[in-house]
């Protein structure tokens, strides 16, 4: 059993996210704000955290987080799992092949929306690594 | 009073004032600093043609016949030596230019030396051929109307000046005895003359500056508007799109919530659902997935016409892997339809970027399997043609398209008919993508269609020499900055 931090600003989608990973038999927890996941991660540090990139007030907001996780020393080798509704191709896109050195090889991405077979498979994945 | 000073208070800022009118008004200019770059090296050439005409001319005047037939003092040296001179002064521009790095630094500094050197030998040539006599001074107005066009208006009036004031000079020096009155003729020009022609030429180089300066400076405003304009429409283009694609990102963060909680319990995460019940949530989720597919073409659509996609880095590929990966993407569908891909794929090396051919033939290789009928057949293929351009052709036997809807498949939206009929599941944004892909790359796309029958799509692709340069990133890239 994993402990699993989702941090998203949308309860519906992070709501279903934990829904899923519960009946997995992981234990979830969700923040709904960097402010608050920065909060959560204090008090225990998670086996995996799965982030959302565009948050209300600075749209990369959640790749600011993963960058300043992975140059805190205390978050070192934390696996992240990216989730974002941006198109990686796109000009406003971001992908693992935008992603600076030091977040690799620990950060995995996938796009939203997403099949809940491809997120098990991918949550799986990186927490057997 | 403490109330009053917790108010906190924003003031939303007023758009930038900056009109075209007012870009259009700015300053006396004169043509950019690169178009006058080029024109010094065209100057150049043109006095290679002057300096051969004088040789001409003087050579000319060596050969007894033409002296006779014109009434020609005699053999004339000065048109060799103002050659010479205009050669001597020609190299040295030359190899300034090339020094300044094509001639694009300082170009209004060489113009003007080229400028005066020209209207020194010009005076020369007036002096030798017959200042008052004959129309020689009339050479002046060439200088002030291409003054007119390439300076400003006060440059251009300078330039005037100093050919009013070259020739008055000359005038003066011949009439005050400084230097002798000269002439290519033997007979003297009629007494009265001189002074009517000396006064009409000056008349003409005001009159010309005048006409010429106003005409040029109308034309040039005019297309300052002009770029001004085109200019704000671009960035009207560029921000609407912009726009377009952060509203269709905001669509997607909703609908995968809704996508994620369909599947919740459509996969049981809820419990079992009643009979009743789960056919009406597979209506959602299909209506949800239609829904993914539409906003996911409308940011494909959206990324294409944004400059940053179109300055994506060009690699060497093989259109027949681009075409396997496309059937490949296609199969399940085709199998689930009962359609069978046939596939006749020869090396065909071409030049793009991977993830928009992959778009072009993935839309074209698609809509052939969702147009044909159950048991159809679709042939993809490519060659290379005798000219070494790849060529791609995509052939179904499905529904065909009527020929008086075949010009109008590209628009966004649109659909036969007979197209929303067979496949309801269509953005009908497929085509728009398809046609973007091909405007940008120079490919030249066919369709042949007849209803009932089928359609094919042929696609050559222009060789890599011929494809157009990416425009520059105007958006600018980058991941990590916040939007």
């Amino acid at each position: 059993m994993a402990y699993i931090l989702i941090v998203d600003d949308d309860e519906d989608f992070a709501q279903a996210v934990a829904t899923v990973m519960r009946a997995l038999g992981h234990q979830t927890r969700i923040a709904a704000s960097i402010e608050a996941s920065r909060e959560t991660l204090a008090l225990r540090r998670p086996d995996l955290l799965i982030l959302d990139v565009m948050f209300p007030e600075r749209r990369a907001e959640g790749l600011d987080l993963a960058q300043s996780l992975a140059d805190d020393e205390q978050f070192q080798g934390l696996t992240i799992l990216i989730l974002s509704a941006v198109d990686p191709r796109g000009p406003l896109g971001f992908g693992a092949q935008h992603a600076p050195g030091a977040l690799l090889p620990h950060a995995d991405f996938l796009e939203k929306p997403v099949d809940l077979d491809v997120l098990i498979s991918k949550v799986q994945a990186l927490l057997a690594r | 009073m403490a109330g009053i000073a917790d108010r906190a208070t924003y003031e939303l800022p007023l758009a930038p004032p900056a009109s075209r009118r007012e870009e259009a008004d700015a300053g006396d200019a004169a043509m950019p600093q690169d178009i006058l770059g080029r024109n010094v090296i065209m100057f150049c050439r043109f006095r290679w043609l002057v300096a051969a005409v004088l040789a001409a001319a003087g050579a000319a005047t060596a050969i007894p016949l033409v002296i006779d037939s014109l009434g020609l003092r005699g053999a004339m040296l000065w048109p060799w030596v103002l050659a010479a001179a205009l050669v001597v002064a020609n190299v040295g521009y030359v190899g300034w230019a090339r020094r300044a790095g094509a001639a694009r630094a300082n170009a209004q500094v060489m113009l003007w030396a080229q400028i005066v050197v020209d209207l020194l030998v010009l005076t020369a040539v007036v002096h030798f051929i017959g200042s008052l006599g004959t129309f020689a001074a009339g050479a002046y107005l060439f200088h002030i109307i291409l003054a007119c066009i390439f300076f400003s208006r006060r440059q251009s009036l300078a330039v005037a000046l100093v050919a009013a004031g070259m020739f008055i000079a000359c005038v003066a020096a011949e009439q005050s005895g400084l230097a002798t009155s000269a002439s290519v003729f033997a007979q003297p020009a009629p007494r009265g003359l001189g002074a009517v022609n000396f006064a009409l030429m000056i008349a003409f180089m005001i009159v010309v500056w005048y006409l010429a300066s106003m005409l040029s400076e109308l034309v040039r405003r005019r297309s300052r508007e002009l770029a001004a304009a085109n200019r704000i429409l671009e960035q009207a283009r560029q921000e609407r799109m912009r726009h377009m694609l952060q509203t269709t990102h905001e669509l997607k963060a909703p609908f995968a919530a809704i996508h994620a909680n369909t599947q919740l319990l459509l996969k049981g995460y809820a419990g079992e659902l009643s009979e009743a019940a789960m056919p009406i949530v597979r209506r959602i989720d299909a209506r949800s997935r239609r829904l993914a597919n539409e906003i996911q073409d409308m940011l494909l659509l959206a990324n294409l016409q944004s400059l940053s996609q179109r300055a994506a880095a060009m690699v060497e590929l093989d259109l027949a892997g681009v075409l396997a990966w496309c059937c490949q993407q296609v199969r399940d569908r085709a199998a689930e339809r009962g359609v069978t891909l046939i596939e006749s794929l020869q090396s065909s090396p071409a030049r793009g970027v991977e993830e928009h051919l992959k778009m072009l033939f993935g839309n074209l290789v698609t809509n052939a399997v969702l147009y044909s009928r159950p048991g159809g057949q679709v042939r993809v293929s490519c060659h290379r043609d005798e000219s070494g351009r790849a060529v791609a052709c995509i052939e179904d036997r499905g529904i065909g398209i009527e020929p008086d809807k075949l010009s109008r498949i590209f628009d966004p939206y649109y659909r036969t008919a007979a197209a929303a009929q067979h496949n309801r599941e269509s953005s009908g944004l497929g085509l728009a993508i398809v046609r973007d892909i091909v405007a940008m790359y120079g490919i030249r796309l066919k369709v042949s269609s007849a209803v009932g029958e089928g359609t094919t799509f042929e696609a050559t692709l222009p060789l890599a020499s011929d494809q157009p340069p990416p425009p520059a990133d105007e958006i600018g890239a980058g991941p990590w900055r916040t939007y």
